[in-house]
């Protein structure tokens, strides 16, 4: 019989073999795009690493109105978790839609409407979480890191409609918008099994950072 | 195929961004797993030693 327990402690090896999947899947089976060809099976990487950042700093937003009106350190630790894993995404990200721009406009970077406001929102999150590092106090680096995590979040969905709003290099959003995706029906299949595992992968991510906050707490208690 | 290069660079950019991140996320709780288990230990010890002090004071 296999025990929730055996699923814990195996649980990071199963999210990196869906993460191998889709991208083998990606990569190799799925056919090139018939206008862009083979540099588009970077949305396969790159959209899934931009939604995982959408999705934790709504978290981060959500747990830090959680932790202003309840006062719970385990909204304290989701949001910081949150915070340091959208970081990541959201870099990686950046990283790789400047690859993608480089092969399809000629230049890694472009004061673009969808370009500057997410960096932005990576800088502001990357201030958020140097917020937390200079406070020593627990419960004012809470209260003031919920505050800011409340705030920085009104940029998110000006990064998102920033394609519609303003005049941009950037393609318009393929899934996340009115009417029917721009998409082929395979193309968007293997679109939404990355965002998928991706949004799994968060998930485990989320779920170790916060068990590192516990012990770092408890250890602090000691 | 001369986009392949653009292609592999940004696969390896995000899965080894993430996987990165991911090691050191293992390690930083190992040691934080080992560093509270030092504690413990230390604050058992130390309140250990701490009682035949305390009970030998009065005399």
């Amino acid at each position: 019989m296999i025990r929730g327990g055996w699923f814990r402690a195996h649980s990071g090896m199963m999210v990196a073999g869906a993460v191998a999947v889709v991208l083998v899947t990606g990569l190799m089976l799925v056919p090139a795009d018939a206008s862009q060809g083979d540099v588009q099976r970077l949305m396969y990487v790159h959209v899934p690493a931009a939604w995982v950042g959408y999705l934790a700093f709504l978290v981060v937003f959500l747990a830090s109105v959680g932790y202003l009106w309840r006062r719970t350190a385990r909204l304290d630790h989701l949001a910081a978790a949150c915070a340091e894993v959208g970081v990541l995404f959201t870099a990686v990200a950046i990283a790789s839609g400047s690859i993608w721009g480089k092969a399809t406009w000629g230049k890694w970077w472009d004061w673009d409407p969808r370009l500057t406001t997410t960096a932005i929102m990576l800088l502001a999150y990357a201030a958020y979480l140097l917020l937390r590092q200079s406070i020593a106090d627990r419960r004012r680096r809470a209260r003031l890191a919920a505050v800011f995590g409340v705030l920085a979040f009104v940029n998110v969905p000006v990064v998102h409609f920033s394609v519609l709003w303003w005049r941009s290099l950037h393609q318009p959003p393929t899934i996340l918008r009115p009417g029917d995706p721009t998409i082929d029906h395979l193309l968007l299949a293997q679109l939404i099994a990355s965002v998928a595992v991706f949004s799994l992968a968060f998930v485990w991510l989320v779920r170790e950072r916060v068990r590192l906050e516990r012990i770092r707490e408890a250890v602090a208690d000691v | 195929m001369s986009d392949l290069p653009f292609v592999l660079a940004g696969y390896l950019v995000v899965v080894g961004g993430v996987a990165a991140y991911a090691v050191m996320l293992r390690r930083r709780l190992a040691a934080a797993r080992i560093r509270r288990a030092a504690m413990r230990a230390f604050s058992e010890s130390t309140s250990d030693d701490a009682a035949p002090v305390h009970d030998a004071s009065p005399k």
